[in-house]
């Protein structure tokens, strides 16, 4: 009942080596399409922005004349827009993200969403987090049943890891998932290198416990603390001269880099950014949800920056619960909506274009006669990315009550 | 192991089994047939006595689960007294003598002030900014003055810093939060912004410590915006020595010059854990605690909401914790702090009066004068707060009961047409200068008819007839009232007082006994604390505590003495349940799959650590008292704490502990270790550099190995649960 059900980390990169005998431009075509992303060392950051993000203010439909209408003193004017393909403009406070859709590394999907119609962020984001819109009772989260098809290896135990202080529903679930808030805190009696005298005698305790939950769970927690040590978080300065905002936010990207380079074995990691809830005075070019969206883009752009040549690797996504109300309402603000941006990063990502069908602002497009439509289910959105990335190929694991099929994928990977 | 005596035990066991036996006679009076009401007692007895709580457990479980945790010598107490009458005591509280607790209060003057009062005491930002603009003259009393003056001084400086792109802001609460470290750069670049001379903190410690109390506060009371910080930052841990001897109040002030907002959200938190820890009303407390997560208001939400939220809870939750919930509704939906926390008071009728009305006061507001529609408190009324989220009401529901609430708002403290009259003799800055005033202050609740939406509506298929006000009120008591509410609280209750997943029988007559009281509070918690599934061997230990459980419950088994909570306050936001921090409308949640896992594990077990050698402002006394052997008091130790003896793999670990010297010098060193990172961790939600005026050094009474086995045990498995 010792500590050696989780061996060693690097079970990944060994098994590699089995891989040399096969001619590299097989091992190029075929492990495209086969390995885990363990093996081919891809890992997928998803971000999700609590409270329905205002996707029509984000990604701005700057050519369509309803929406300038029906957002008399909240809309970005033409003019005033980062501008992607002479229809959709970049908010001007995601400056830092227009360099990155240049390259080609960020694409975008608009007038994506749930096909579930509520209208609760408690709901929604439950969901969107277990991946089973309409299903309240399904007891894991997508992300984790998306780490789920490989597990004959040893494995580390920081595959799945979120920053915060709770594992987030999208990677509760049968795969231990951590949570860290601060990397240099997760430490039992003091950070020094070595375990103190105190950690092991809890170490001692909880293995010898007879309480089967916090046993297992113990015994991740030192299994855990062990190998974070040994990656010596304390000392850590981000390459290339990348500069996160000192926001609880920019210090999770940041976290999220030092996790990524410390070869722990990472293959989803996850953070949320909240105060998305605009239902009054949200701004236009400047105000609430423009300090949000700086915070929020000039983030990732450091974590991209940070990661430097391993950004061939990983794919962020992100996320919102859904979208906003195309008018504005009575108090300077936009209320619960349905159809929303999400923006796909990444190394191997075929940025440059904005994803999706583009369903109209005019009054008789809009669903219900109040939100953006959703023409593309968020599931084919996470279900490209988790195949292609993490190398999840039973999509009906993942999300069992859609019919998520590669055919149908947007090809953004 | 011997644990306790079994003769005793079992005398115990026989006086408690006598009264469990007559308990249900007690609690369900038979109206009609006696006879069939007997057979039901019969019945229920044999269920119960197949897998219920032995007798000799009944007390300790009950205090896990209607008190924060025992606390040393309480099980014992609740067992003289006997359960069914403790419990009693318990719902009625107000015959049960609290001034212990009460007293500690005295140190937060502030928290016994009207929202109006607090507000203009301790001006928020918006009200200074007003003032700031209008030029409005300064208060006359001196220490009203004196907080004023900073405040503007502080808001100038730190609008000339962000004009020159400077980020001097601390003062924001969501900054504190979000500065991860405090480095030496920021804080010089903070000085040179804030204009403070190199050797000017020194200077300014070594005058005030030669001086007496009296002449300290005056003297800090005059000083101006560079003095003061720089006395933060030279006093930086030594600060408390400045206030010794000064009165609460005088300590109150000095803070609140370091930052209104957060000396209100400050002193707010620090009460809730002192009430927590020592109040002897602890199912009123636990329950103010349940139904502040039910009708969750988020301090953060703006600038605004530290002031409603001492009232929130001290005038609308805690006189109601007990009480009827159609009352706690109509209070709640009434209350400043809701309103402003779900939108509610923008909400304006597009059809009505104010809503056709033009935009001149909103010029003179300085803000955007609300003129529709806003469904969020609509929506969480029915989703969050009676209903559930399956309580079977639409969309069209939210949009009629948006309108039903249009006019239910905060009372601006003005009326628009003084106001006009005003403007119309050309007297507009006053009037702005007034209407500005008015809504930083707004502090009351108003039914504003010219927002309210006109027409009769209709909800879950009931027409609203138009009558104004009271449309709410009959919205309201037809949510009160609907079954689907009484089954929806009674789950939510018994998941916080069961385990995770209540047996369904119990819910049910825990529903039957709210419709048939009406909603009476008591009433549904005694039908639980009579049921047989209440008692369930299966129960205990079931629930995982909560980050608070968890926190408060290790304070009140050390027998801690708490001179000051903030470190305490500051460990809630480290173990991940910020207070008044849950920041969407659910609340946080109170089920194991949340709260359990290994980053959790870890911060318990350092909390557990630190707070067996004693925090600052937190001492920690031997619960083992002069046991002379090291398994006597390690025995001791673990009745103290776990209210029963610990797992065999706990209970030797624990005495290992003790029996291995090395370990004690390297625990030291560890410890300092922990300490070191928790001044460095700004986490907490209010900063308050300034509050550390109020804290010590911790000195801990006990040896090191009493302080190592309590922190083991505080970390240990076992006490996790409850």
């Amino acid at each position: 009942m010792r500590i050696t059900r989780r061996g060693f980390m690097k079970g990944g990169a060994l098994a590699l080596v089995g891989t040399s005998t096969i001619p590299s431009f097989l091992t190029r075509s075929v492990m495209a399409e086969v390995t885990t992303a363990a093996e081919n060392k891809k890992k997928l950051v998803v971000l999700f922005q609590r409270g329905a993000a205002d996707g029509l203010n984000i990604v701005v439909p700057y050519r369509e004349k309803n929406y300038y209408t029906m957002r008399p003193s909240l809309a970005i004017k033409a003019e005033q827009v980062l501008d992607l393909d002479g229809f959709f403009g970049l908010h001007p406070s995601m400056a830092s993200f227009k360099p990155l859709y240049e390259q080609g590394h960020l694409a975008i999907v608009h007038a994506v969403g749930s096909p579930d119609m509520t209208r609760s962020h408690f709901d929604a984001q439950d969901f969107m987090e277990s991946g089973t819109p309409g299903l309240k009772a399904t007891p894991d989260g997508w992300l984790n049943r998306a780490l789920q098809e490989e597990k004959l290896r040893e494995e580390s135990p920081f595959r799945a890891v979120a920053l915060g202080g709770q594992v987030p529903r999208t990677l509760q679930g049968k795969l231990p998932a951590i949570a860290i808030s601060n990397l240099q805190d997760f430490s039992v009696g003091g950070r020094g290198p070595n375990p103190s005298p105190m950690s092991n005698a809890f170490q001692q305790m909880y293995a010898d416990s007879v309480d089967a939950v916090l046993h297992g769970t113990g015994q991740e927690t030192f299994e855990a603390v062990r190998i974070l040590k040994s990656a010596d978080p304390a000392h850590y300065t981000p390459a290339n001269g990348a500069a996160y905002p000192n926001t609880p936010f920019g210090n999770s990207m940041k976290q999220i880099a030092q996790l990524l380079k410390a070869n722990l074995g990472v293959e989803a990691a996850f953070a949320d950014i909240g105060d998305w809830d605009t239902h009054q005075n949200q701004g236009n070019v400047n105000g609430r949800l423009a300090n949000r969206l700086k915070e929020f883009s000039d983030s990732i752009a450091a974590f991209w920056k940070d990661m430097g040549d391993d950004t061939e690797n990983i794919t962020l996504v992100t996320m919102s619960e859904f979208g906003r109300t195309a008018r504005q309402n009575g108090t300077g603000g936009t209320d619960h909506g349905h159809g929303n941006v999400m923006f796909v990063l990444g190394g191997t990502v075929k940025g440059g274009k904005v994803y999706g069908k583009w369903p109209g602002l005019e009054n008789e497009q809009l669903n219900e006669g109040r939100d953006l439509a959703v023409t593309t289910d968020f599931r084919r959105v996470l279900g490209e990315a988790a195949y292609k990335t993490l190398g999840a190929k039973d999509l009906k694991l993942v999300f069992p009550n859609a019919n998520v099929q590669p055919q149908e994928f947007l090809k953004f990977l | 192991m011997l644990h306790s005596d079994s003769s005793f035990q079992a005398v115990c066991s026989a006086v408690l089994c006598g009264m469990l036996l007559c308990q249900p006679l007690l609690a369900e009076r038979p109206i009609s047939n006696k006879a069939k009401t007997v057979g039901i007692i019969a019945a229920s007895r044999s269920i119960a006595a197949s897998g219920s709580i032995a007798a000799q457990d009944r007390a300790r479980y009950a205090l896990s689960r209607f008190t924060f945790g025992p606390r040393p010598g309480e099980i014992e107490a609740v067992e003289k007294t006997g359960l069914d009458r403790w419990f009693e005591q318990q719902l009625h509280p107000d015959r049960l003598d609290d001034t212990a607790m009460l007293s500690r209060l005295d140190e937060y003057p502030a928290m016994k002030l009207s929202t109006a009062e607090l507000m203009r005491r301790f001006p928020s930002p918006q009200m200074i900014r007003v003032m700031d603009r209008t030029g409005a003259s300064l208060p006359s009393d001196p220490i009203e003055r004196a907080i004023y003056r900073s405040q503007i001084e502080q808001y100038r400086l730190r609008t000339a810093a962000q004009e020159k792109g400077q980020n001097l802001d601390e003062m924001q609460p969501q900054n504190a939060m979000a500065a991860g470290e405090d480095n030496p750069t920021k804080r010089e670049a903070r000085m040179q912004a804030a204009g403070i001379a190199p050797g000017q903190p020194q200077r300014l410690m070594k005058e005030l410590a030669a001086l007496s109390p009296q002449d300290r506060f005056q003297k800090i009371l005059a000083m101006n915006t560079s003095d003061l910080m720089a006395l933060r930052i030279a006093g930086q841990q030594r600060l408390f020595l400045l206030v010794e001897g000064m009165s609460p109040a005088q300590k109150e002030t000095l803070a609140a010059l370091g930052g209104t907002p957060r000396l209100v959200g400050a002193e707010l938190m620090e009460q809730r854990l002192i009430r927590e820890i020592y109040s002897t009303h602890q199912v009123e407390e636990v329950m103010t605690n349940f139904w502040m997560n039910h009708f969750n208001v988020y301090i953060r939400k703006n600038a605004q909401e530290p002031y409603y939220l001492p009232s929130y809870e001290r005038d609308v939750i805690r006189p109601r914790a007990l009480g009827n919930f159609e009352d706690l509704l109509v209070a709640v939906a009434r209350s400043p702090a809701m309103l402003v926390y779900l939108d509610n008071f923008q909400s304006t009728g597009p059809n009505s009066v104010a809503a056709g009305q033009g935009g001149f006061l909103r010029a003179a507001a300085q803000q955007n004068a609300p003129r529709g529609l806003n469904e969020n408190y609509a929506r969480e009324l029915m989703e969050l707060h009676t209903l559930g989220v399956n309580g079977g009401y639409t969309q069209q529901d939210v949009t009629e009961v948006a309108k039903v609430f249009t006019g239910w708002t905060l009372d601006p403290g003005f009326r628009p047409k003084q106001l006009r009259g005003a403007l119309g003799r050309g007297r507009r800055p006053q009037a702005a200068q007034q209407v500005g005033m008015g809504i930083a202050s707004a502090n009351s609740f108003a039914f504003l008819e010219r927002r309210h939406e006109p027409g009769s509506k209709t909800v879950l298929g009931v027409t609203i007839k138009e009558n104004g006000e009271k449309e709410g009120l009959e919205v309201l008591h037809m949510l009160a009232t609907s079954p689907a509410t009484a089954h929806f609280i009674s789950q939510k209750l018994a998941e916080r007082f069961v385990s995770d997943h209540p047996d369904p029988g119990l819910v049910d007559k825990m529903a039957a006994s709210f419709t048939r009281s009406h909603g009476e509070i008591k009433a549904v918690l005694k039908t639980m604390f009579d049921a047989p599934g209440f008692w369930a061997k299966s129960n205990e230990g079931a629930k995982f505590k909560t980050p608070e459980e968890f926190l408060v419950s290790a304070v009140r088994a050390t027998g801690a003495e708490v001179s000051n909570p903030l470190l305490l306050v500051q460990a809630m936001n480290t173990l991940g349940m910020p207070l008044y921090g849950a920041q969407p409308p659910t609340g946080y949640k109170w089920d194991q799959e949340t709260w359990l896992n290994t980053a959790a594990l870890v911060n318990r077990m350092n909390f557990g650590v630190r707070l067996g050698h004693s925090l600052p402002g937190v001492t920690v006394g031997d619960p083992s008292v002069e046991q002379q052997s090291v398994e006597a008091k390690e025995q001791a130790l673990e009745k103290a704490l776990l209210g029963r003896p610990a797992g065999e793999g706990t209970h030797r670990t624990v005495l290992a502990q003790f029996r291995n010297p090395e370990l004690q010098a390297q625990a030291e060193k560890s410890l300092a270790a922990t300490e070191e990172q928790t001044q460095n961790n700004e986490m907490a939600p209010t900063g308050m550099s300034m509050r550390r005026f109020r804290t010590g050094e911790a000195v801990s009474p006990l040896d090191d190995q009493t302080a190592n086995m309590i922190g083991l045990l505080i970390g240990s498995p076992e006490f996790q649960r409850r």
